[in-house]
């Protein structure tokens, strides 16, 4: 049975890397592509119009949970079976979405989440690979949850998993909010090995390390607010 | 003595801005009555010291001062956190807005490609 897989992609300012990341996902033969221009001040939506792909503006930038919140609300009216989250900035190899979602399409799972500590990972700074183990440390006392890599941009979704569960994390600490979400729906999900490319262009761009502080007092007043 | 006429009179003039905003120039804030009480309050502590005293110790604190302080920081942090949670109302309200334009204008995009 074939699926309708959409990939979604939150950008922001990304006008020298969309052009590949959208080029390198065609070649994988996914077509159904939305880019969600998260208030961009460069030429990021008009990249990505010019490779045909569907594009969403935010008028001003809002943070990648607030884009991926627009993009999933906009192929929710789009008939798909399947969503792709993907980073903008070439992190990402379209050739590890096939692994994502094969075990969506077996029925094995509704999320699945991809693990930069299952796979290879080049080039990972010192710094930011022990933030990220103790951050999964963290993910999993204070979720429940056995995860490996909970911060990695790049997840594959049934697309029932979001008639239930909406984001309202604007920036950095939806992913943690999507994990809890998922676990609190007990939605069935797991982990499979991807490839990151860290460069000195992403890294750049990517999150600060000190963000980490603000996603755990996010999460904290999350929880207790309950 | 100094603090006294100082602050006071500073006070003072608080209470005068309040007077001349609200009363003579008829711009009416909606918490007028509250903010003069409130300097009024704060002008007595500042001309009769011993009474703040008295208050103080019916709470076994033995200055003035203290109490007021103690009292100022918890109302601090109170307001504080009512700021901080209308802030996040407010973003998430400027997200749904934002949300909500970028959904429609991509709509008329595809209406207009029909």
């Amino acid at each position: 049975m074939n699926k309708k897989v959409f990939i979604l992609i939150a950008a922001f300012n990304e006008e020298k890397a969309i052009g590949n990341v959208i080029e390198d996902l065609h070649s994988q033969g996914y077509l159904n592509i939305v880019v969600v221009d998260d208030g961009s001040r460069d030429g990021t939506a008009a990249e990505a119009l010019k490779r045909g792909v569907d594009v969403l503006s935010h008028i001003v930038n809002r943070g990648k949970g607030a884009a991926l919140q627009t993009g999933t609300d906009y192929i929710l009216s789009k008939d798909a079976d399947i969503i792709v989250h993907f980073d903008a900035d070439g992190q990402h190899r379209a050739e590890d979405i096939k692994h994502l979602i094969k075990p969506i399409i077996d029925g094995s799972a509704d999320v699945v989440f991809g693990s930069r500590f299952l796979g290879v990972a080049e080039n990972i700074p010192f710094l930011r690979k022990l933030l990220l183990k103790l951050g999964r440390i963290y993910t999993n006392l204070f979720f429940g949850a056995a995860l490996s890599d909970t911060h990695n941009g790049l997840r594959a979704f049934k697309i029932d998993v979001f008639k239930k569960i909406v984001l309202t994390e604007d920036r950095f600490a939806y992913a943690s909010e999507l994990v809890e979400k998922v676990i609190k729906n007990r939605f069935l999900y797991r982990e499979v090995p991807v490839n990151i490319n860290y460069s000195e262009y992403s890294l750049g761009k990517g999150q600060k390390n000190i963000n980490a502080v603000s996603i755990v007092f996010r999460d904290l007043k999350r929880r207790i607010g309950r | 003595m100094k603090f006294q006429i100082i602050f006071g009179g500073l006070v003072a003039l608080f209470i005068i801005r309040l007077f001349y905003s609200n009363v003579i120039k008829g711009v009416k804030s909606k918490h007028f009555l509250f903010y003069l009480l409130f300097w009024i309050s704060v002008l007595l502590a500042i001309i009769f010291p011993e009474e703040t005293n008295k208050i103080a110790r019916f709470f076994n604190i033995t200055r003035g001062a203290d109490f007021f302080i103690y009292i100022s920081i918890i109302v601090i942090f109170y307001l504080l956190f009512r700021f901080y949670e209308r802030l996040e109302k407010i973003e998430q309200n400027i997200t749904e807005i934002v949300r909500h334009i970028a959904l429609k204008e991509r709509a008329a995009q595809e209406d207009k490609g029909k």
